[in-house]
């Protein structure tokens, strides 16, 4: 349903639905776009409504609270990384991907909880050998050869499980890559 | 696409950091050579952040925790509106409140050349509240940034008042509980009350602020040219925040109508009291005051005192007026005045005001003025 401030959205009922609509997906895309941990991309996804809260009454009464929305959070965002100097911490994510423009409204037609199922299952069908040396890279943060000593199997195994389960989930994922890329990563590597 | 397999491993590796010697290079250099390469690689990316992504998503979209951020956010916007309330609707007796509790009160900290965010910030002009978590869990640091325009009213959770004047923030941590410590990059108002077992301490640059007993201090700020803490009310001492600064040796202590100037020339000035004022008018006044050097007015059809002594006064009068004024020196040191006059008023209608605000009579004696106490 499109909303707009136009609608009695002001009252806190209102605003609570508006909250419970776009929090979610706000802080998931705080998340991918500016490589916040979550518990940062809350914190900017909170004082963004804060903001919309307390400028309700001056907004033009037509705009839609979801756009003002994203639009909030990539002020905070970027301001969050030029003054608190995360900067440091996050410059070399940034560098592989600001220059991919997550687009906002693609973004937020992706069901979170279609999307945070799918990717479980996709990982849950990875055979199960290929299945935990992947989670221990990804989640655990072993490197390939501490994977190696730990499995007692071959770096060049490990390797190869690695890529297939990477090639797998592209495969199983296909649909939510396209809502979520926006393409282009020239910006990057154009010397 | 198919063409793109024997890459696999290599993107894969270069994708979880694993890569080996030469091939971040040949990697990049590869997807270099087309769009199609990237859009390959493009996507095997997103699959790779979307992993990442797993526990967050089950996290975020848990139904228990987006009630409990809620209840986070409603209690904070709560909060605000009855803030917003209490100053909006009833000022005469919050003010009254106030001032039944405040002890020590009345701090006011300017610096010259503090943050001019909107230069540098293409920032929307607001308020803006930022929280952190801090390793503490039951600590919320505090981070109130006003480019708003105009003062901004910010009430803590001990009674006190801090009015942030426009380009200036202040970061605290709440709650308080040994001390009340803040820093403060531009301007404001401090309103403290009193608390012996956590003193409010205000640092900006170099010096801080502290409100002792009965009393409250200050603080500097950063690469500013000076810092100026000018007390209405209560006591606070001021203090060098490095022990071994030269420009400061000893604490400064501060009475109600005295200021204290930290720069190039530190110094302790006095400055007429206006007990009427609200906050907001003070801070104004004070931004007048604060430009010493103000252009010739001599073609204008006013003219204007800037926090003059009022012996210069006098004599500025005198001058205009093709007069006598007479006065005891004694009778007006350390008072200083700021004021502005249009051409035609009369002079005895000046002095008359200068003599009620400063408890002084006026006497006409042929064409002389006489000022006594």
């Amino acid at each position: 349903m499109p909303m707009s401030f136009n609608d009695t959205w002001f009252d806190k009922v209102a605003f609570k639905e508006l909250f419970k609509k776009y929090y979610p997906p706000l802080c998931i895309y705080c998340r991918l776009k500016y490589g916040f941990d979550i518990y940062l991309a809350e914190d900017v996804v909170h004082a963004a409504f804060i903001k919309l809260w307390e400028t309700r009454q001056t907004l033009n009464p037509d705009s839609s609270p979801r756009a003002y929305l994203y639009k909030i959070v990539d002020n905070l965002s970027l301001n969050t990384l030029r003054h608190e100097k995360v900067m440091q911490q996050h410059a070399a994510h940034l560098l592989n991907t600001t220059a991919e423009d997550i687009s906002e409204t693609t973004f937020n037609s992706i069901d979170l909880k279609e999307l945070s199922a799918a990717i479980d299952i996709a990982i849950a069908e990875l055979p199960e050998q290929m299945r935990i040396i992947f989670e221990l890279r990804k989640y655990e943060g072993l490197k390939y050869a501490e994977i190696a000593s730990r499995l007692n199997i071959s770096v060049k195994t490990v390797d190869t499980q690695i890529t297939r389960a990477m090639t797998k989930l592209k495969e199983k994922l296909s649909r939510f890559l396209i809502l979520i890329i926006a393409l282009t990563v020239t910006l990057l590597f154009k010397k | 696409m198919e063409d793109n397999n024997q890459y696999d491993e290599l993107l894969v590796r270069y994708l979880f950091n694993e890569d080996r010697a030469g091939e971040k290079a040949f990697v990049e250099n590869w997807l270099n050579t087309s769009e199609e390469n990237r859009r390959y690689f493009d996507r095997l990316k997103k699959a790779w952040q979307l992993t990442d992504i797993k526990h967050d998503l089950a996290y975020i979209t848990d139904e228990a925790n987006l009630e409990a951020k809620w209840d986070r956010l409603e209690q904070h916007i709560t909060n605000e509106d009855v803030e917003a309330e209490n100053t909006a609707r009833k000022p005469g007796v919050y003010r009254i409140l106030i001032a039944a509790t405040v002890a020590a009160s009345l701090l006011l900290v300017i610096g010259l050349g503090w943050k001019f965010f909107i230069n540098n910030k293409p920032a929307i002009p607001v308020v803006q509240h930022t929280e952190k978590k801090k390793d503490s869990p039951a600590f919320v640091v505090r981070h109130e940034v006003n480019t708003t325009g105009k003062e901004k009213r910010i009430s803590l959770a001990d009674g006190s008042l801090i009015v942030l004047a426009n380009n200036s923030e202040v970061t605290y941590r709440e709650p308080f509980t040994e001390k009340r410590a803040m820093t403060l990059t531009g301007k404001a108002y401090f309103k403290v009350v009193h608390d012996n077992t956590r003193p409010f301490i205000v640092t900006s640059g170099d010096i801080s602020t502290t409100d002792i007993g009965t009393e409250f201090t200050i603080t500097g700020f950063k690469n500013t040219s000076h810092i100026i803490v000018r007390l209405y009310e209560g006591k606070v001492v001021i203090k060098a925040v490095d022990t071994t600064n030269r420009r400061m040796k000893k604490d400064v202590y501060l009475l109600p109508g005295q200021e204290f100037v930290y720069g190039s020339k530190t110094a302790l000035r006095t400055f007429t009291l206006n007990k009427q004022a609200a906050p907001e008018q003070l801070m104004q006044q004070e931004q007048a005051g604060d430009n010493p050097a103000l252009p010739e007015t001599a073609d204008k059809p006013y003219f204007m005192f800037n926090n003059q002594l009022l012996g210069d006064v006098f004599d500025n009068l005198a001058a205009l007026y093709n007069v006598k004024i007479i006065c005891d020196k004694k009778d007006v040191q350390k008072i200083y005045f700021t004021r502005k006059y249009d051409r035609t008023d009369s002079l005895e209608t000046i002095l008359k005001e200068i003599g009620t605000i400063h408890h002084l009579t006026i006497t006409k004696k042929d064409n002389a003025y006489i000022i006594s106490k």
